[in-house]
C-alpha cells in the first residue's frame, strides 16, 4: 500500500527513530554502566572502556545518554498521544457540532495557544510539582489545541458530504458518525500532526531540562546534560556536542516522519489534502501538489482547503 | 436503449390520503451582512403514495433544500410536515430513527455518497442497522438489496473506488432501499452520470418502483427525464412553487410563464424553426424576499400588480374543470404559453 521506495522521507524518519528507540533499550544494558554513579575519572576521552567518554564527574556518557533518550522518547510519544486524544476529540466535536459549541471551544484552544509553551510548563510544574507526571501533563495541553485546530478543517468539509448526509437521514447516531465516517476520513491530518506535535514535545522537554525545570538530577536528560557541561565547553566539547546531536536526530527524525506520513497517505482513498506549513509544502511540493489535486476533484465544487491558510497549520511554538 | 424507451409505471388510483404532505415550509438562513436568505419560501406541495413527483426549477432555487426538509434533516424555520397521517416535525429520538427507514434518498454523485473507507456491504448494512437490525438478518437483506438493483458479484466485499460510476450509483440505490422504504428523495441521481449509463438507472428506478411500490421525489433540472419518469411535475422558482399538475398538462401546456420559458430552453429536433423565450436578467438574490411574485422581475408579462401582490397557488381561472390538480401561482396564467402558440414574440423571445 505504502511505497517505501518512493518515500525517503518515511524510510528515514523510522530508521532513525528505530535506532534510537534500541539505543535507548539496550543502551544502558550493554553499557553495563549505572548512569548515576561516578565509573572513571572525570572527562575521559572516547575509549574501549567509556564508549563515549565520561563526564565532569566520571559518569559514562554512552549509558547517560541512552537514558536521556528513553525521558526524551517516552516524554514525547506519552504526551503526544495524549494530546491527540484530547485535541482530536476537541476538533471533531467542534467541526461536527458547529454552531455556539464550535466558537467555544476554538476560542478555548486560543487561550490555550496564547500562553508561552515555556510558561505554561513552568506554571503546570509549579502547581503539581517537579517529575515526570507535570512535564507529560504540560506538554498534552500544549499540544492538544494543534490537533483541534487542524482537525476541525477536514470534519467541516466531511460533515457535509454525502456519505456523512446518508447516514444522518438513515438516522446513524452522531457520535458513531463521528467516529465512523469522519474520523477515519481525516487520520491523515491527525497522524502528521503527531510527528510533528512530538518534535516539538522533544525541544520543549529539553529546553525545559536545560532550564532545570524539565527531568530532575541526577537522572540524564538531553537538555539538562548541555546546561551542565556549558561551563567545560572548552576543555570537553563532546560533552555538549553529544546532546546536541540527540536532541536534532529526535526533532529531524520525527519531522522526517511527518513528511513521510503525509506523502504515503495520499488522499487516494479520500483523504483530505493536509494542512501544511509553508516551509514543509516546500520540501514536499510534489506530494502536496499532487494531494491538493485530488482531493479538488473528489469534494466536487465544494471550496476545499488545499491550501489551508497560515493560522490554521500547526504554528510553531517553543 | 434511449430514453424514450422507459415506460413510466402506470399511475396509482389517487390515494385518499398523500404519503407526505409539506405544508408552508420556510427555510431560512443567516447571511452575512445580518441579511436572511430564504430558501424556502412557503412551499405546500403533496406526494402521493406510489407516484414520481418530479421537482424541476434552476440551480439554486431551494430543490435540494427541499428535499433536506423533506427528510428531516434540518427543522424548517416554519411550516408542517405529516408523513403518513404523523406530524414528522414533533418526531423525537426512537419514533425519529424508526420514521428514517421509511424515508431514504439517493445522491447525485455516487463518489460522494459512498464513504470510501467503508466496504460496500457496510455501507448498504449501514441504515439497517440503524434501524435497529440484528446484525445476521442486515446482512441479508443488505445483499439482497444489491442483487435487486444488479450489483456486481462480489461487490459486497470491495471498495467503492474499485467500481466506475453507474456501478456505484447501483450501490448507493441498494443502499436507499435496503429498510425497504416508501419514499425515496432522488437527488438528480443520473446528472453526474454518461449518458449511457443513466438511460439504465432510470430503468433501474422505475423497476424498482414498480416491485417495491416505491414513492419518488425526483429532483432534477433535465426536463427530459423529468418528462419521462415523473406522474407529477412541480416548478420551483426561487424558493416558491409556481407550478404544480399533472407531468403532461404541466409540460405540454404550461401556465406560468416560468415554465413555459423553461420547456422552450429544451431542445427539439423535430419541432424546428421555433421561439425560445431568453429570459432577461439574472434571478433576484434570495436574500431579498419578493413582495409580489417572485418571477415578476424577468417576466415579460409582469403587470403593477405582479410586483406587489403575490399570487396564491390556486387552479387556474382559465380552465379549471380539465386541468384536474393543475395549480399555478400566476396571476395572468397561461398567456405566456398563449402569446408563444399565436407566433406572437414576448419582448425578449428569440427564434432558433
Amino acid at each position: 500500500m505504502i511505497k517505501l521506495k518512493k518515500n525517503g522521507a518515511l524510510v528515514a524518519g523510522i530508521a532513525i527513530l528505530a535506532g534510537l528507540t534500541v539505543f535507548a533499550v539496550l543502551g544502558p544494558l550493554v553499557g553495563g554502566y549505572d548512569p548515576n554513579l561516578t565509573t572513571g575519572g572525570p572527562f575521559e576521552g572516547p575509549s574501549g572502556t567509556h564508549w563515549l567518554g565520561t563526564d565532569n564527574i566520571g559518569r559514562d556518557n554512552f549509558v547517560r545518554l541512552a537514558i536521556a533518550t528513553r525521558y526524551a522518547l517516552v516524554i514525547s510519544l506519552v504526551s503526544s498521544v495524549i494530546s491527540m486524544i484530547i485535541g482530536t476529540s476537541i476538533g471533531l466535536v467542534a467541526g461536527y457540532a458547529g454552531g455556539r459549541l464550535d466558537n467555544l471551544l476554538m476560542r478555548g484552544t486560543e487561550i490555550i495557544m496564547a500562553i508561552p509553551a515555556i510558561l505554561f510548563a513552568l506554571v503546570i510544574r509549579v502547581i503539581i510539582g517537579p517529575g515526570f507526571l507535570p512535564l507529560i501533563i504540560a506538554m498534552a495541553i500544549i499540544g492538544a489545541p494543534g490537533f483541534a485546530r487542524i482537525m476541525r478543517s477536514p470534519i467541516l468539509v466531511l460533515r457535509d458530504r454525502d456519505f456523512v448526509v446518508a447516514a444522518e437521514i438513515a438516522g446513524v447516531r452522531k457520535p458513531w458518525i463521528a467516529l465512523s465516517h469522519l474520523l477515519p476520513n481525516a487520520t491523515t491530518p491527525m497522524l502528521v500532526n503527531f510527528a510533528s506535535t512530538a518534535s516539538l514535545a522533544v525541544l520543549i522537554e529539553s529546553s525545559l531540562s536545560f532550564l532545570g525545570q524539565g527531568v530532575q538530577a541526577p537522572d540524564p536528560s538531553a537538555g539538562r546534560m548541555i546546561s551542565e557541561s556549558m561551563r567545560y565547553m572548552q576543555l570537553d566539547p563532546l560533552l555538549i556536542v553529544l546532546p546536541a546531536v540527540l536532541i536534532t536526530l529526535l526533532t529531524v527524525a520525527w519531522n522526517l516522519l511527518a513528511d513521510g506520513v503525509q506523502m504515503a497517505l495520499s488522499p487516494k482513498a479520500g483523504n483530505l489534502a493536509v494542512p501544511t506549513r509553508g516551509r514543509r509544502r516546500k520540501k514536499t511540493s510534489g506530494a502536496a501538489g499532487r494531494a491538493a489535486t485530488g482531493t479538488t476533484v473528489e469534494a466536487g465544487e465544494r471550496p476545499v482547503p488545499a491550501d489551508t491558510p497560515q493560522d490554521e497549520a500547526a504554528p510553531a511554538r517553543v | 436503449m434511449t430514453l424514450t424507451d422507459l415506460d413510466l409505471t402506470p399511475r396509482p388510483e389517487q390515494a385518499a390520503e398523500p404519503l407526505m404532505t409539506l405544508n408552508g415550509i420556510r427555510q431560512e438562513f443567516p447571511a452575512s451582512g445580518g441579511r436572511t436568505v430564504h430558501a424556502l419560501d412557503g412551499v405546500t406541495l403533496e406526494v402521493q403514495r406510489g407516484e414520481t413527483l418530479g421537482i424541476v426549477g434552476e440551480s439554486g432555487c431551494g430543490k435540494s433544500t427541499l428535499a433536506r426538509a423533506a427528510l428531516l434533516l434540518r427543522k424548517p424555520t416554519a411550516g408542517e410536515i405529516r408523513f403518513d397521517g404523523a406530524d414528522a416535525l414533533a418526531m423525537r429520538g426512537g419514533r425519529l430513527r424508526a420514521h428514517r427507514q421509511r424515508a431514504q434518498m439517493v445522491f447525485q454523485d455516487p463518489n460522494d455518497s459512498l464513504d470510501p473507507r467503508y466496504k460496500v456491504l457496510r455501507s448498504v448494512m449501514e441504515p439497517l442497522l440503524a434501524a435497529g437490525v440484528p446484525r445476521r438478518e442486515a446482512k441479508e437483506r443488505a445483499l439482497a438489496a444489491l442483487e435487486a438493483v444488479g450489483a456486481p458479484d462480489g461487490a459486497a466485499g470491495r471498495f467503492p473506488h474499485e467500481f466506475s460510476g453507474g456501478q456505484r450509483q447501483r450501490i448507493a440505490i441498494a443502499r436507499a432501499i435496503a429498510t425497504e422504504p416508501e419514499l425515496v428523495v432522488l437527488d438528480e441521481p443520473t446528472s453526474a452520470l454518461d449518458v449511457s449509463i443513466q438511460a439504465q438507472i432510470l430503468n433501474l428506478l422505475l423497476e424498482l418502483q414498480e416491485s417495491k411500490q416505491l414513492t419518488y421525489m425526483f429532483i432534477s433540472h433535465n426536463l427530459a427525464v423529468i418528462r419521462h419518469l415523473s406522474h407529477r411535475v412541480a416548478v420551483m422558482y426561487l424558493g416558491r412553487i409556481v407550478e404544480v399538475g399533472p407531468a403532461a398538462q404541466v409540460l405540454a401546456d404550461p401556465l406560468h410563464p416560468y415554465t413555459a420559458a423553461l420547456l422552450s430552453a429544451v431542445p427539439d429536433p423535430d419541432a424546428g424553426r421555433r421561439e425560445r423565450i431568453i429570459l432577461q436578467g439574472d434571478p433576484p438574490s434570495p436574500t431579498q424576499r419578493a413582495t409580489g411574485c417572485a418571477f415578476a422581475s424577468r417576466c415579460w408579462l409582469a403587470t403593477e400588480k405582479c410586483r406587489t401582490e403575490a399570487p396564491p397557488l390556486v387552479h387556474s381561472d382559465v380552465a379549471a374543470d380539465s386541468h384536474g390538480g393543475h395549480l399555478v401561482a400566476c396571476h395572468r396564467p397561461g398567456e405566456g404559453q398563449e402569446a408563444l402558440r399565436l407566433g406572437l414574440r414576448p419582448a425578449s423571445s428569440t427564434t432558433v
